[in-house]
């Protein structure tokens, strides 16, 4: 998203937050109620400056100023929801077989039947705040869109979105069905979820580097001081209980290094907070596809959204990681339909639904990792 | 030992939903889009003052991007305040890191005046960097000279400055008397003693931010290291004398005596990223000499011209070493990319001798190294880039390609952007040959070739350099393989002798070359040199010596680079990364 200059920004919050704006040339005039004049350390007429090579009667504002700290306060409870309707696209309802058979594979089960409607379907974009910490810090701001009737999410259809390509609308739009709230924000937290790990791939790796390498240190200093006890057993020839003596120190030693060793795991270890920061619903005429597929006598439903933005039709998210699929498997318990990662347990590969059995494997009893 | 397993972190997440955003959803009740927008805005703000987002990233133009790049601007900047030895090992990216941290400083409205120093070979490549990749307009002292512009130091806002330029007696005092924001230094192991020019200069320089760029930062001795932190943080490792008694071993002055603690010192002011440790692999070069004997006439023509050339530069008869360097430099490129110039010297140069080799000229029909590139060509699929220096040489291969019925696309000066984008789309979507001059893709993306023939030579290495480097770079996956043609007997020939066959130049990594050449013990540039040589052999006898000399002095400073990027490497090892 491209930045807007930090003086339209300051501008803009202030016009928001009840200020007097006037904009001349290079600075901002401001009056400010005595109030916010307190909150941001303003004087309650005062001038903005944001380059630095005036030095005029004002205040410099640059990324670095105080002010910037206490800014959003003027938002209050603006800005949290929002609501676009995009005008309407052509809508594909021929040969959706035909793409349905390109797009998805049915690992496991057979389509009986495909049928397409005209819908509203609507798609929450949640903007998270992130921040990841362990002995370092790091914060980024993600963005995931979640369809509110069939929980899949098509984030190429963000870069489309944000060039703004849809009409302020506020008109009412019905949207005939969507998924209860709960259902849809839990989806998107998954979803968000893998985005984030994704984005702290390089920062994940920087630090277990650091973790192996402190740990390979301290075992190189636990080793060493094993050695030494191993030496002195073979150079005084120790035997009986003088040798088990030296040989208890030896286990202590091990005692405390595994001791250091999960220190060191528990100083690294990334707890990753995520914050909801604001939500926008978009919603569209789609082609809504509805498929009834079966497995061993046992019939599903499943509807998919052909997508009129992406011209495209929308992967299914698997039921279990919520990521886009093309490949997937119906599970013989509730017929959840799953992607192969999650239709098998990583320690005795067998067939596990893990919708079903979401923390250890029924069949070897392997406990699930995060995914 | 028993090599202990990977460990990895452990990674939780916690989610906040607060309830003023979910109700709202839930209720379906919006607000404006406008609230909505400036929300998202004021939340980046937060992550752009922490300087968890750069302001600069949007910005850049044909600029990859690595996360350790992306990194060491962030750590300059937020943890080192802006005074920082950038010492990545070479090939990784430094410019780019330095660009990125001017472009944010800028940005961030922090600084308004900045000096680049560096050695003058690399001046004019500064600047087109930081135009082309970094939307910067410096001034550099290759376009203006300051010695005649009395105000060009206090009136610009943003210059690159030869140093050897800057440290003379007379512009030193004229250069110090300004403040600056930021001051980048390049190649700071031209700074390690204090008792240089160079040195005092840039300790005299007053400048609330420094960058100093090297990859190889300490050559001699530990006290190098001394002397640079010094210009970064006078103090930190207190006098030379304690700095000794603490951190070097007695009688050893190139091994630590505290190396943690000294670590730890160097750690707050110095960032050294190495190509294992940021995972970043280049691809090998592999490079093949295509020497090609000349055809009578183009013999006839070359010898001609190097006999009046020297005789001319010799006699002090109105040639100047700069339009004897070139047309040389024009013959070895084709003899048609001689012709206007020596048609244009009519007037300084003997009109008969003139008039024989413009009719030798005109008698060609065709030359043998266009031949043997149509061979080459025919050879192997996949695309190629095509290098010539010379618009009448690019103009001849044009032809040649055509009558062959080999399709091409050609990428010149002159051309608009969007022609150049186009040629660069046509080269990657639709045809195998790219026919390019000097500026061929200068912060284009042309990785998708990994076959560049060299039709002429730049006689300087370091443009050789930059022609290899537009497709052996970080982001190639697959080996490099390179061309070079020569007429046998041509300056271009030696050249490669000392170049490919001495100091195997095509297999170094990109930057080796700048840091050898900064070895070379006189400095005059490596141009100058061969054309001395070549202007002072009277006989192929003195010519072979002359190179072979040069070839010595280049193998030296190889070693030289070697032996001091070995030591650097058990110095810092990899704790000094981001």
């Amino acid at each position: 998203m491209e930045r807007k200059p930090l003086k339209s920004l300051v501008k803009e919050v202030l016009d928001v937050g009840g200020c007097l704006v006037e904009e001349n040339g290079d600075l901002l005039e401001v009056v400010v109620t005595p109030e916010i004049a307190g909150k941001l350390g303003l004087k309650e007429h005062e001038i903005l400056y944001f380059t630095p090579q005036e030095s005029r009667n004002g205040q410099f504002i640059s990324y670095s100023s105080d002010i910037l700290d206490s800014i959003s306060e003027l938002m209050e409870d603006k800005g949290h929801f929002c609501k676009v309707h995009l005008p309407r696209l052509y809508l594909k309802k021929e040969r959706l077989d035909q793409i349905i058979s390109q797009k998805l594979s049915l690992a496991n089960s057979v389509l009986r039947s495909s049928r397409a409607v005209e819908r509203t379907v609507s798609y929450l974009l949640l903007n998270f705040k992130y921040s990841a910490i362990s002995e370092e810090k790091k914060e980024g701001i993600i963005t995931v869109v979640v369809n509110e009737l069939t929980l899949a999410s098509p984030g190429e259809m963000m870069s489309t979105l944000l060039k703004g390509y849809y009409e302020g609308s506020r008109k009412e739009w019905r949207v005939e069905v969507r998924r209860p709230l709960e259902e849809v924000f839990s989806a998107a937290c998954k979803v968000a979820e893998h985005e984030i790990r994704r984005e702290l791939t390089d920062f994940v790796r920087r630090l277990d580097r650091r973790l192996n390498k402190d740990v390979a240190r301290i075992e190189g200093y636990y080793g060493t001081l094993k050695e030494e006890v191993e030496a002195r057993i073979q150079k005084r020839g120790l035997v009986g209980d003088d040798q088990e003596r030296e040989l208890s120190r030896i286990r202590a030693i091990d005692v405390e290094l595994k001791r250091k060793i999960k220190e060191q795991r528990d100083r690294y270890s990334l707890r990753v907070n995520v914050e909801l920061l604001n939500a926008i619903r978009v919603t569209m005429l789609a082609s809504l596809v509805i498929l009834r597929i079966r497995r061993k006598n046992r019939e599903k439903r499943l509807e998919l959204v052909w997508n009129p933005l992406l011209k495209d039709l929308e992967l299914p998210a698997c039921e279990g990681c919520f990521r886009p699929t093309g490949i997937f498997y119906l599970c013989d318990e509730e017929l959840h339909h799953i992607c192969p990662r999650c239709h098998e347990c990583p320690s005795c590969h067998k067939a596990v639904c893990r919708v079903c059995y979401p923390q250890a494997c029924p069949k070897c009893g392997g406990k699930f990792q995060e995914r | 030992m028993e090599r202990h397993p990977e460990y990895h972190l452990d990674i939780s997440f916690s989610f906040i939903s607060p309830e003023a955003v979910l109700a709202r959803i839930a209720r379906d009740e919006a607000g404006e889009r406008r609230f909505y927008d400036l929300r998202l805005d004021v939340s980046h703000l937060s992550l752009l003052r922490s300087l968890e987002e750069l302001l600069c990233l949007e910005t850049l133009k044909g600029v990859e991007k690595f996360w350790y790049q992306i990194e060491v601007v962030k750590r300059v900047i937020r943890d080192f305040r802006g005074r920082a030895i950038f010492a990545d090992e070479v090939g990784l990216g430094k410019t780019i890191e330095a660009g990125m941290a001017i472009k944010e400083y800028l940005m961030r409205g922090m600084i308004r005046r900045v000096l680049i120093l560096a050695p003058p070979s690399l001046v004019s490549q500064w600047q087109e960097e930081m135009l082309s990749k970094f939307d910067l307009n410096f001034v550099s002292t290759d376009q203006v000279d300051p010695g005649k512009d009395e105000s060009f130091w206090e009136r610009e806002r943003l210059i690159i400055a030869s140093i050897s330029l800057a440290k003379s007696r007379r512009h030193f005092a004229r250069v110090i008397r300004n403040e600056y924001d930021l001051v980048v230094v390049d190649e700071v192991h031209h700074l390690k003693s204090r008792s240089t020019l160079n040195w005092k200069l840039v300790n005299a320089l007053k400048s609330r931010f420094l960058f100093l760029l090297s990859a190889t930062p300490v050559q001699n001795n530990l006290v190098e290291l001394f002397n640079l932190i010094t210009l970064l943080k006078p103090g930190l490792l207190r006098t030379e004398s304690k700095f000794k008694r603490e951190y070097v071993k007695r009688g050893d002055a190139r091994t630590p005596a505290n190396r943690d603690k000294l670590k730890e010192l160097v750690r707050e002011v110095m960032i050294r990223n190495t190509r294992s440790l940021v995972d970043v692999k280049l691809p090998k070069r592999f490079a093949s000499t295509i020497i090609v004997p000349p055809s009578e006439i183009e013999q006839e023509i070359y010898q001609k011209l190097s006999r009046l050339v020297r005789e001319r530069y010799k006699d002090g008869a109105g040639l100047s070493k700069v339009v004897s360097n070139n047309l040389l430099r024009e013959a070895g490129s084709s003899p048609y990319a001689l012709e206007s110039s020596l048609a244009k010297l009519d007037g300084s140069l003997p009109s008969a001798s003139v008039k024989e080799i413009l009719g030798l000229i005109h008698s060609l029909n065709g030359t043998e190294k266009g031949v043997r590139l149509l061979e080459l060509i025919n050879k192997g699929k996949g695309k190629k880039l095509i290098f010539v220096h010379y618009l009448k040489s690019l103009e001849y291969l044009a032809d040649l390609l055509a009558q062959a019925g080999l399709d091409f696309v050609e990428f010149r000066g002159g051309m608009t952007a969007a022609q150049k984008d186009g040629a660069i789309d046509s080269f990657r979507n639709q045809v195998d040959i790219l026919l390019s001059m000097e500026s061929g893709g200068e912060g284009r993306n042309v990785q998708f070739c990994n076959t560049m023939i060299n039709y002429d030579l730049p006689w300087n290495p370091m443009r050789i350099e930059q022609r290899i480097g537009r497709i052996h770079r970080i982001g190639q996956t697959r080996d490099v393989f390179i061309f070079n043609f020569c007429l046998r007997g041509s300056i271009e020939e030696y050249i490669l002798q000392v170049l490919d066959k001495k100091i195997n130049m095509f297999e170094l990594v990109i930057g080796e070359m700048d840091a050898i050449l900064g070895n070379l013990p006189r400095e005059a540039d490596f141009e100058d040199i061969v054309m001395d040589i070549w202007l002072k052999s009277q006989s192929e006898e003195d010519l072979r010596e002359g190179f072979n000399w040069l070839g010595e002095e280049m193998l030296r400073a190889k070693e030289g680079y070697e032996e001091t990027k070995q030591w650097d490497e058990v110095l810092f090892s990899d704790d000094l990364g981001v």
